[in-house]
């Protein structure tokens, strides 16, 4: 088969108007360049709001800085008009937007308020009285501009921000090279965190508040949750309860998730509880004293027989 | 004779083709309900594909299981020296790739399953471990043996990862080769690469001109890809000035430059603006991502030499020209003109809010400056110095 559009003209399944226009796609007479558009505004706003935002801290005593803040406050002004332009009330449910790149306006918009927040803070040397509650009032701007607009980048923003409040830095790319300070706590403050999440993502669900920024809370919540819990395993203190913990857990939710197709947390939650099982089961066996040399069958039998328990479900996970 | 070489069967594979661009037209809302049902009774296959994330699921657990089965089976025959543990890592290679074939894709119609994936990748580890030993001091016999296990996989299995190893494998053969004959031959060693990458890319141009199965189209898409980013690698300034100081030995003062460094200036410069004007003119949307990409790679290596004395200035103003650029065609293309459109016109399955969302929070930030490690040493220093409002902390 050489061309899928022809064949399925051919064989009368789509009409020949829907073919001419896939024809058209196919052989280059419309290109769509929907995505680079977007990806070139997205690395624009990186590049300006970080430059913008780093440049204040730099040049403090060069430039003058009430000119930085009225130029800042300008833009924000600016940026608002437009909002407001083609903004809808607000609602709790999903409010589309006509105007195609709205979504980048707000990020645009809440980042340069963060960065004049962050300029006024020096100015005014409020750095030390405000030193706790910086990443609050940040993680409460991006917030407010997630549900006042309906923006779940916005939202995804707003709960990094905030966990850095509490001192995680959140990065599920490279998590171990990040802020992790050495204590116990900042472990337990995490899996708190991600509970908490869970929570305010089940009382909104119910409520029927902004439904769809669901996915968000939840790959957060658990995010935090299974990692502060796996880092206390391997780092911590009490290593037996937190590892009993995260296994009914992550076994808990492995079952939950499995029910309602929830695929991504479904893989989540089985890696936590797999680790967690397996650091129970290790330090059992050197706990009763059996050969250690046993442990070798340990990782093919778990992990074939775990996939081919889950290959004999398949029809479960069909492809939709 | 096609059926033979490849371990799918390809009528499966076709329609399994079929039914995702069906569904990708059907979530653009191209395709009526009715029609949508219609294909997927028509095309209905028995390859098994899972979600992406049971795929994901299946590729670690399958993975692990698979290349510690090695462990016990060194347990009971432990005093067989190196000799043996090839033997024996030769016997489970073809082992694991007998099971994946047989069990995995011609009995139970597993595609692309995951299982697959980590069946085929942990035999080729454990094949070539039995066949180069762990002493493996020869470069080029152990870039051949990797692109021939490479290219094994990328026919026989369809896979594309394979495929994109066993260019880098020819590549990497090249470049060896090139630098044991040493001389005016690696002298020229950019052009060479930039020759076999346009080879490679016309040859695969004219081999998909004369008609090949839609399912290899991705294939086509990585290796011109590839092609077309090594073209630009191989005349970019950086790599050809790096490589010479590192491999020739080159000794450069401030004052010289590498040998005909006025070629590789320009073909740093020009080489993006081509591929970018090439796409607009073909409409090809292939050479426009790749312009931007080596477009960026060019500033890159331009500020890296000639540096102003303000970065921070440099990223915040170049921001707002990407902001400009990105908004003045957006308007432009309210309408479709010469072909553009700025509309998505086939939705992929790569394309979700949620998944932008994610990256938007790991690389715009907003909280980046008060991560507490940071912030304590800035502010200590801070308090320290007394700053105030003009203070340099």
């Amino acid at each position: 088969m050489e061309n899928i559009y022809k064949e399925l003209f051919q064989r009368n399944l789509i009409s020949d108007r829907q073919h001419r226009f896939l024809e058209a796609i196919r052989t280059n007479q419309i290109v769509s360049i929907y995505s680079e558009l977007r990806l070139v505004l997205y690395l624009g706003i990186m590049l300006f709001t970080g430059g913008v935002g780093y440049f204040a801290w730099q040049n403090m005593g060069e430039i003058g800085h009430l000119t930085c803040m009225i130029l800042l406050a300008a833009a924000i002004g600016v940026g608002f008009y437009f909002i407001g332009k083609f903004a809808k009330p607000y609602s709790n449910t999903q409010v589309t937007i006509p105007l195609v790149y709205f979504d980048y306006l707000l990020i645009l918009v809440s980042l340069l308020i963060i960065s004049l927040f962050a300029y006024v803070q020096v100015y005014f040397d409020l750095v030390e009285l405000l030193i706790n509650w910086t990443s609050f009032i940040s993680a409460g701007i991006l917030l407010f501009m997630a549900y006042r607009y309906d923006n779940s980048a916005l939202l995804a923003m707003g709960i990094a921000a905030l966990a850095a409040a509490v001192g995680i830095s959140i990065t599920p790319v490279d998590w171990t090279k990040g802020d992790w300070q050495i204590t116990p706590d900042l472990y337990l403050t995490s899996m708190l965190l991600g509970a908490l999440l869970l929570v305010v993502e089940h009382i909104t669900y119910q409520k029927e508040i902004k439904k769809h920024f669901r996915f968000t809370y939840q790959n957060f919540g658990l995010l935090l949750f299974y990692v502060g819990g796996l880092a206390s395993i391997f780092d911590g203190n009490n290593e037996w309860l937190y590892a009993v913990l995260l296994l009914v857990v992550a076994g808990i939710l492995t079952y939950y998730t499995w029910e309602k197709k929830e695929f991504l947390f479904f893989l989540y939650s089985n890696l936590a509880a797999y680790i967690a099982f397996t650091y129970l089961f290790f330090r059992m066996i050197e706990f009763i004293g059996v050969d250690m040399i046993f442990l070798i069958y340990y990782f093919p039998l778990t992990c074939i027989g775990y996939v081919v328990f889950l290959i004999s479900k398949k029809s479960h996970f069909a492809h939709d | 004779m096609i059926n033979s070489i490849i371990a799918y069967n390809i009528a499966e594979v076709e329609k399994k083709k079929v039914l995702s661009e069906a569904q990708d037209l059907y979530k653009s809302k191209l395709l009526s309900e009715e029609q949508w049902q219609r294909i997927k009774k028509e095309y209905a296959t028995r390859l098994y594909t899972p979600s992406i994330f049971i795929k994901v699921l299946f590729f670690i657990f399958s993975l692990n299981g698979m290349m510690t089965v090695i462990v016990p089976f060194g347990q009971i025959f432990s005093n067989i020296g190196e000799g043996g543990y090839r033997i024996l890592s030769f016997i489970l290679g073809m082992l694991i790739l007998f099971v994946t074939e047989k069990l995995l894709i011609r009995d139970k119609y597993h595609f692309k399953s995951g299982v697959t994936e980590a069946g085929i990748y942990s035999s080729l580890l454990f094949l070539a471990f039995a066949i180069l030993g762990s002493d493996s001091s020869n470069l080029i016999i152990c870039g051949t043996v990797g692109f021939l296990l490479a290219a094994f996989a990328a026919i026989r299995y369809l896979n594309l990862l394979a495929l994109v190893a066993a260019i880098g494998f020819l590549g990497w053969i090249l470049f060896q080769i090139i630098t044991s004959v040493g001389g005016i031959v690696e002298a020229l060693m950019p052009f060479i690469f930039m020759a076999t990458s346009a080879t490679l890319f016309w040859g695969s141009k004219k081999l998909q001109a004369k008609g090949m199965n839609v399912i290899f189209e991705d294939q086509f898409v990585i290796v011109k890809t590839i092609a077309l980013l090594f073209f630009y690698i191989a005349g970019n300034y950086f790599v050809v000035r790096e490589l010479s100081i590192s491999l020739m030995g080159l000794q450069l003062s401030s004052h010289n430059d590498i040998p005909f460094a006025i070629v590789f200036y320009l073909l740093t410069a020009l080489v993006p603006m081509g591929y970018i004007y090439w796409g607009i003119k073909q409409k090809s949307i292939l050479w426009i991502r790749i312009g931007l990409i080596t477009m960026a790679l060019s500033v890159v290596t331009f500020k890296y030499y000639f540096s102003l004395a303000y970065p921070m200035l440099t990223v915040t103003i170049s921001g707002a020209i990407l902001i400009v650029i990105a908004l003045v065609f957006f308007n432009y293309l309210k309408q479709i003109r010469n072909g553009f459109t700025r509309e998505i016109l086939l939705q992929d399955k790569w394309r979700s809010s949620d998944l932008t969302a994610l990256i938007a929070s790991q690389t715009l930030g907003g909280h980046q400056m008060n991560v507490p490690a940071d912030d304590e040493v800035i502010f200590k220093g801070g308090s320290f110095g007394g700053a105030g409002a003009g203070g340099n902390w």
